[in-house]
């Protein structure tokens, strides 16, 4: 058989209307925020406004109640009023990217990202987020303003208000990114001269310098800002992008945006590919064959029976969409061959997803459940839920108020307990008019409110199958964390 | 954007198979991903013939890798056509493919430079578990793996997971002092974190 070339244009011509279609679908998937942000509203009723019952000593109430925790995903969780407030029209289909720049509501203080950085997501201090720098190569002086900017600003609008991008979303209060804007001799990767070598890795790999990557940091990034994900865009738009432990994309192109959060998957998160011998789902079905190995990445298996105690919880669930309203995200949770580029005896826990087929806006090619569960432990690796408390915890005289200071109230909530009863989830401040003279002792528990729907490995123990391959999952147990006062009432 | 040599190499390497080399039934089957993705199979109705050793005929010629460069817009749509496969026939998305529906496209080959690099993110996964469970003589059994497979350490890692399994297991004046080097010089670490949390700030004695 032959076959005819002239057809080619006409086929790929054919192709990208398929892509624009997927993409006006999913622009209704983009928007949503907003109800999210009217419907999760963290402002506070007034002090002692609702009582806890039972209290023994006429316990005073919290202030107010951010909301029950949401049951689904995380649902009203995602662009809450407050929590992103440089970034408040997130979701809205066609609008640009915003920076997001105030956690919780209130004013911060700037991000220190040194001379040379740009402050792209400040939600507070470094100590207590995950800290991404980006640095740029391939830019020149006057591109850093413009082609630099647009690819980050293309890279988060797909991060940020895209389900594709979820769970990202969801902690976007968690992560600080600071994008330094290193200025190349030569506009665009293989020009001439860029400020880190940046280049073709060999098959499609970038690769950069990184003794001039790490160099830069050491010189232009503040040493407040703790590095934990150091990545560079590169100013080209061919296929190249580095899943490593610095993890490289190039910035142009439609489907950069997706590299982006497909090579974080496996430099930040260490996720593994999902594809085998076919990529994308292809209509295939779940299915149990061949086992193989059972290798160390979290969202391939080779056992289909027990997915060698990796996501034998998540098996037979549905995802649920975290964007408002929930379209879905990668359907069914089950056991598929074909992952880790095999194309049996491994299996990955849905049909398509991120680590599969990262290409298009479908929401098919979100995070699945398994690897949504590995980010969030990720995150909670590097942060704990209380910046602060006022007062501090300890000792106190006679103050007015507790409060709590979490990284996001809408993910966080906080349970107080006064001399023994619980409120569950009463807000992150507690008046103290109404307590009785004499001493209490009052403690608040934060915690990650996420719903089985988004976590289900919620012991902070690896499974015993993967003992001594270690896993993310003992990071969760960060997610909780109390403070005790012991107060004196005159 | 980026600028396309006149040479059309986009990834700057020899071509790797010219089109001359790919047997006809690799074209089918890249082609044949196409149209799935397209959902227009209406278009072609290709049967998956036996592998032949046939060869479709060249459709480009290689140009002078030294040609000066020539701005464009977009790729052209000869760019975006796979000229590599995996062993299963798979079309390998090519390197200069911005603009390509990559649909049913592999994202990349799987070579020892991949293999390595998702082995040293598994290294990490495991010390960081290990970190995380505050487990010293895992981090140190890993941390070995670690520096005799990639002793590059490029990004300074090693040491710094040393010093945390250092707190751990002997905690005191001078493994904090050890760790406080780390913490002030090594600014483009990925565990200064970890650094202050397990050794700044721990309360061992």
């Amino acid at each position: 058989m032959s076959f005819d070339s002239t057809l080619l244009p006409l086929i790929l011509l054919s192709c990208f209307a398929c892509g624009s279609q997927d993409g006006g679908a999913d622009e209704a998937a983009m928007g949503g925020n907003a109800a999210a942000q009217a419907g999760s509203s963290t402002s506070m009723p007034s002090a002692g406004s609702s009582s806890p019952s039972g209290g023994n000593s006429g316990a005073p109430g919290p202030t107010g109640s951010s909301g029950q925790a949401p049951t689904s995903g995380g649902a009203a969780a995602t662009g809450v009023a407050g929590s992103n407030a440089g970034g408040g029209s997130a979701g809205m289909a066609g609008s640009p990217f915003v920076p997001g720049g105030s956690s919780g509501g209130t004013s911060l203080p700037p991000l220190d990202c040194g001379v040379e950085g740009w402050p792209v997501e400040n939600h507070g201090n470094p100590k207590n987020r995950v800290n991404y720098v980006i640095l740029g190569d391939g830019y020149t002086a006057a591109t850093v303003e413009t082609t630099l900017k647009a690819h980050i600003e293309a890279a988060f609008k797909r991060r940020f208000d895209h389900e594709t991008g979820e769970p990202y979303g969801r902690y976007r209060n968690f992560v600080n990114i600071c994008v330094m804007k290193a200025i190349s001799q030569s506009d665009g990767i293989g020009n001439g001269p860029t400020a880190f070598d940046g280049g073709n890795g060999g098959d499609r790999l970038a690769q950069v310098n990184e003794t001039k990557v790490n160099a830069y940091i050491k010189a232009k990034v503040p040493a407040s800002f703790e590095v934990d994900w150091k990545a560079v865009v590169l100013n080209q738009n061919k296929w190249e992008n580095t899943g490593s432990y610095l993890m490289l994309w190039s910035g142009a192109g439609t489907d950069a945006p997706g590299a982006a959060l497909h090579e974080g998957g496996h430099g930040f998160h260490q996720l593994a590919d999902e594809y085998g011998s076919q990529t994308g789902c292809q209509n295939q079905k779940a299915s149990c064959g061949s086992s193989g190995n059972a290798e160390a990445e979290v969202n391939s298996a080779g056992n289909c029976t027990t997915t060698d105690g990796k996501w034998d919880l998540w098996l037979g669930t549905t995802q649920k969409g975290l964007k408002v309203p929930d379209m879905g995200a990668t359907g069914v949770q089950g056991t598929w061959q074909g992952s880790r580029y095999l194309g049996t005896g491994q299996y990955r826990p849905s049909c398509n997803s991120m680590m599969n087929s990262l290409f298009g806006l479908n929401l098919d090619t979100s995070f699945n459940s398994v690897s949504r569960e590995q980010i969030i432990f990720s995150i909670w690796r590097a942060v704990k839920p209380i910046d602060s408390t006022e007062p501090p915890a300890g000792d106190a005289t006679n103050p007015s108020m507790l409060k709590v200071n979490v990284v996001d109230p809408a993910v966080i909530n906080v349970d107080w307990t006064i001399d023994g009863t619980t409120t569950v989830n009463g807000g992150p401040s507690l008046s103290t008019a109404a307590l009785a003279s004499g001493t209490h002792v009052i403690s608040a528990k934060a915690y990650d409110n996420a719903s089985t729907d988004l976590v289900k490995l919620r012991t902070g123990v690896c499974p015993a199958a993967v003992k001594g391959n270690y896993c993310h999952a003992s990071a969760w147990k960060n997610s909780v964390q109390t403070v005790t006062w012991t107060i004196s009432k005159p | 954007m980026e600028e396309l040599g006149s040479d059309r190499n986009l990834d700057h390497q020899q071509t790797v198979i010219s089109y001359a080399d790919i047997p006809l039934r690799r074209w089918a089957i890249a082609l044949s991903s196409v149209l799935v993705a397209s959902a227009v199979g209406w278009l072609l109705t290709p049967s998956l013939a036996p592998r032949q050793p046939a060869r479709e005929p060249t459709v480009r010629t290689p140009e002078p890798a030294a040609a000066p460069r020539v701005a464009l817009a977009v790729p052209p749509a000869a760019d975006a056509t796979p000229v590599d496969f995996t062993p299963q026939g798979l079309a390998i998305r090519p390197a200069g493919s911005a603009a390509v529906d990559a649909q049913g496209m592999v994202p990349h080959p799987l070579t020892p430079q991949h293999q390595r690099i998702f082995r040293e993110n598994i290294l990490i996964h495991d010390l960081n578990g290990a970190m995380d469970l505050e487990d010293g003589a895992a981090l140190r059994r890993l941390l070995k793996q670690y520096r005799d497979e990639y002793p590059e350490d490029a990004h300074v890692l090693q040491d710094g997971y040393e010093l945390i399994a250092d707190c751990l297991q002997r905690p005191g004046i001078e493994a904090r002092a050890a760790a406080q080097r780390y913490y002030d010089e090594q600014l483009d670490s990925g565990v200064r974190r970890y650094i202050r949390r397990h050794c700044l700030e721990a309360s061992h004695p």
